[in-house]
């Protein structure tokens, strides 16, 4: 099949029963990875391509608390890598980020995001080519949307300006964050020379 | 309206449309042929502000979550003009003022510093509306050297963890949360609505009545509701008032009902205020006031 083409809702692999077990802690922050949170705590969900190095990215930011990769945007619930590989769940490989509102706030995850991989190269990102590769914000409130968007086109902007393309990231309202393996949990810091090919464009936010 | 506020005329709404074309769809001919504005609809409100900030303010993105407070730009910038008549301001430096609750808006720290270049530390006990504040900082060029915004963890507290030992203000600024409780507000959110649509019969429009999702006045938030209500609120800024007066040169609340006057002066000298002022505003039929208060001898 193609994985540069979005599966339907009913060509979509079928959802499994079971959720994914997930380790109490994270392995590098020590912070618990289900919750609960502090009170100013608040949830983004980033998807810029391999996950492994996109979690990377933003568990070394300041003012974050807790990072977690998984799958979000498409059909199948409680998916496997295997299922989200093959290309039939429509999801894409999704980080997500919960930051401390006092210490941090929405706008520079959103420059670490714009900065932080090539947001115009629709299905695919880097070497990786396929759907679960492709570039999105998944907004979890209002404020998210808002200023998600207004980035969108401030950064549509600069690439321009530097001969770059269209920005192809979906920006939509996040649906259920679904755990991946947890193998796959802060891969990179349990694999230091592990793979990553994020890469931005070098054009500035 | 202060005779040097610049919206004290009806708003030019072709020149709004101008500086925002998204502003051109809400546009509905008045009674009188005029173009004008549901104003009981958010989204008009919302794009109104956005233009009046972008056209007046210089002000290229302004927004809102839902629920937040969307203000009438004319009447709080009433306030800041009222404000500048009441201050001396200092020679070697920029007015420094303090905006206690400034919600998701921004908006007296925005025009503030836009219109009187003055220096603004805005706060709020709110996260999501201190969080969006802070972007509105980020996102619009100049106002990171001007605004500062801090977050109140505190809900008991109005000045403390906000005003930080090297702090001065020349003036501290509220529009306090006037209702009791979140069901008060909702209920005098639907009054004000109905009150809209009611003029609007009167005058002949045919809009349907707007559903309470979308209302204009939709804050569900603590921006228009805190215990005790107003009266508790400005009575409780009085009372901490007095831990930092040696660093605000004139404190200064909105009162949105004079019958609560009596009770404020009775705090003020309690506290032994050393100047009370109560300063009258008049915007369109709406009478409104704010109260002024120092330590310092004249």
């Amino acid at each position: 099949m193609d994985k540069s083409l979005l599966v339907d809702k009913d060509q979509a692999l079928p959802h499994r029963q079971q959720k994914m077990p997930v380790a109490r802690k994270h392995a590098v922050l020590g912070t618990n990875m289900q919750g609960p949170w502090p009170t100013h705590a608040q949830k983004a969900y980033f998807a810029m391509g391999c996950f492994w190095g996109v979690e990377k990215l933003f568990w070394q930011l300041p003012g974050v608390y807790c990072t977690a990769v998984g799958y979000m945007g498409g059909f199948t619930k409680n998916a496997s890598y295997e299922d989200v590989c093959s290309g039939q769940t429509a999801h894409t490989e999704t980080v997500m980020v919960v930051y401390n509102q006092e210490l941090t706030d929405f706008w520079t995850l959103l420059e670490a995001f714009w900065q932080g991989h090539n947001p115009t190269q629709g299905m695919s990102q880097g070497n990786d080519q396929g759907t679960q590769y492709r570039s999105a914000i998944f907004w979890a409130d209002d404020m998210q949307k808002m200023f998600g968007e207004k980035s969108r086109g401030l950064y549509q902007g600069s690439l321009s300006k530097a001969g770059l393309g269209k920005i192809t990231t979906e920006i939509k309202k996040a649906k259920e964050f679904y755990f991946a393996e947890d193998e796959h949990q802060q891969y990179l810091a349990k694999h230091p020379s592990g793979y990553c090919g994020l890469a931005g464009t070098g054009v500035a936010f | 309206m202060h005779k040097n506020n610049p919206h004290n005329q009806s708003y030019d709404m072709s020149a709004l449309c101008a500086a925002l074309p998204e502003l051109t769809p809400h546009i509905i001919e008045g009674q009188r042929g005029q173009q004008t504005l549901d104003f009981s609809d958010g989204q008009a409100i919302k794009a109104l502000n956005k233009a009046i900030l972008k056209k007046d303010y210089r002000i290229d993105f302004w927004d809102l979550p839902d629920g937040y407070l969307c203000p009438p730009i004319p009447g709080r910038v009433d306030y800041l003009y009222h404000l500048k008549d009441l201050i001396t301001p200092p020679t070697d430096r920029a007015v420094s003022a303090l905006d206690i609750g400034t919600g998701a808006n921004l908006i007296y720290a925005i025009v503030g510093s836009r219109a009187f270049n003055w220096r603004f530390v805005a706060s709020e006990i709110d996260s999501m509306a201190v969080n969006c504040a802070k972007q509105l900082v980020k996102v619009n060029k100049g106002l990171s050297k001007q605004i500062k915004v801090r977050h109140q963890s505190d809900e008991n507290s109005i000045f403390a963890n906000i005003i930080h030992s090297e702090d001065y203000f020349d003036v501290s600024l509220c529009n306090p949360p006037f209702h009791r409780s979140q069901e008060e507000a909702a209920q005098g959110n639907q009054r004000k609505n109905k009150n809209l649509n009611y003029n609007k019969s009167k005058r002949g429009s045919t809009l349907k009545p707007h559903k309470k999702d979308q209302l204009n006045f939709a804050g569900t938030h603590k921006e228009l509701w805190c215990e005790g209500g107003e009266q508790a609120f400005i009575k409780k800024m009085i009372e901490q008032s007095v831990a930092v007066k040696e660093q605000v040169g004139l404190f200064t609340c909105l009162v949105s009902r004079k019958e609560h006057l009596p009770a404020i002066y009775k705090t003020l000298k309690s506290v032994n205020a050393t100047m009370v002022k109560t300063v009258d505003m008049a915007q369109g039929s709406k009478v409104s006031r704010f109260v002024a208060w120092s330590f310092f001898s004249e």
